[in-house]
């Protein structure tokens, strides 16, 4: 309990709550919705996108913290951008070259990686400010926080939607699929719905500036 | 250092290794991409004739049993055997290219198989086209010589119609414009080949 306890005062242990909970990058940042929006229809694609934008933030944020007395001010936001394409092509080409079928699997998600504010985000708020091995844990945790909104989000909607959970069958073979489940406005609500319980629980509010 | 000066040497020198870095990726993975891309061809042509393959021996499993006949405006692929004809079969769907090979029985009417190789549809809507469950509806629909193939939601019993997509409405419709479509280049090719060989 003690050790529990000391825990909690922890750098690491506080930057895993920020990314996991407190901050959740997209339930009290909003951010990367866009692909939370689109790909959350299956749970099988929600992990494969949780597993790579995890592998891109930690892997742009601990280089980027690795270079940060040397990125000049002015440029940051550039330098950002190419260390984080160069990652995703580099994933990208990884796995069409060993992983074909799930490169095919994937589509043009991979590529959208790039476009995930949430990996820009922790360069520019963390990365460019901390030591890399907190950049990792930083990474890491906005990774799984993104990833367990998504998988979370994909379970309610592949069950109504196709009535399985990972291909499984998981509704009575009565059940009509909810179509609009499986367009992006069946995310919104889902989406809106988590990000209200997340904020209660949280007893997060903004403040009016 | 001048501050600019610092500036420009900065991205140059990342330019320098971020670039290198691909290159050795590209290097590092290029032979396998192109291998991938070349099986995901071939083997469709190969399943769709009924031949046993793997990954290691599919290039002369290929080479053993297809015939591949190229035109100016597009390539065939003859199964030695059945006679069956496959071609490649491209074009834009609602995000982005969808390409495709369809067999089609020695009478180039009757569809032996349809397989998507690529596309980039919504998940479980549009990209249902890539189903294995979905395309299995299009074996045996005879393609009509002038209209082709007629993906419909309202079907009225004709031989060459085949249900679209619930929810995919849109993929549905530019799927069946680029069967179509290449269609009528294939049939054209074809029977100008078959001209020249009787």
């Amino acid at each position: 309990m003690i050790k529990f306890i000391r825990m909690k005062y922890t750098k690491w242990y506080n930057i895993m709550r920020d990314g996991m909970s407190r901050n959740n990058p997209i339930l009290i940042a909003v951010l990367g919705i866009c692909s939370a929006l689109a790909i959350t229809n299956r749970v099988d694609n929600a992990i494969a996108m949780g597993i790579g934008v995890t592998f891109v933030i930690i892997a742009s944020s601990a280089t980027v913290s690795l270079i940060r007395q040397f990125i000049p001010g002015r440029v940051r936001m550039v330098t950002y951008m190419v260390i984080i394409s160069t990652f995703v092509i580099a994933v990208q080409m990884f796995m069409e070259g060993f992983l074909p079928d799930i490169a095919e699997e994937l589509g043009p998600y991979v590529g959208l990686i790039i476009t995930n504010c949430i990996v820009m985000g922790r360069a520019e708020a963390f990365a460019s400010k901390n030591p890399v091995k907190y950049t990792v844990i930083d990474g890491l945790a906005n990774g799984l926080g993104y990833m367990f909104v998504l998988v979370s989000i994909a379970v309610v909607r592949e069950a109504l939607a196709f009535g399985t959970i990972l291909d499984m069958r998981v509704m009575p073979s009565t059940w009509v699929n909810w179509t609009v489940m499986a367009i992006a406005p069946g995310g919104f609500f889902i989406l809106g719905l988590y990000i209200w319980l997340m904020r209660s629980l949280t007893k997060n509010y903004e403040t009016q500036a | 250092m001048h501050p600019h000066l610092r500036m420009i040497s900065f991205m140059v020198i990342m330019g320098l290794i971020v670039s290198g870095f691909l290159v050795g990726m590209d290097v590092l993975t290029r032979d396998r991409i192109e291998r991938n891309r070349a099986f995901r061809l071939q083997s469709a042509v190969l399943t769709a004739n009924g031949h046993s393959f793997t990954l290691g021996n599919f290039a002369d499993v290929f080479e053993e049993n297809i015939d591949t006949i190229e035109t100016d405006e597009i390539t065939f692929y003859v199964d030695q055997a059945s006679g069956n004809i496959s071609f490649l079969v491209e074009g834009g769907g609602v995000w982005g290219p969808i390409s495709a090979v369809m067999t089609l029985e020695p009478d180039f009417r009757t569809i032996v198989a349809v397989r998507v190789l690529s596309q980039e549809e919504t998940p479980g809507l549009g990209g249902v086209v890539a189903e294995t469950d979905y395309l299995a509806k299009y074996v045996g629909v005879v393609l009509d010589e002038e209209g082709g193939i007629n993906i419909t939601h309202s079907r009225t019993g004709a031989d060459n119609e085949v249900d679209a997509i619930t929810g995919g409405t849109r993929t549905s419709y530019e799927f069946q414009d680029m069967i179509n479509a290449t269609y009528a280049i294939a049939r054209q090719a074809w029977a100008a080949l078959g001209g020249n060989d009787e």
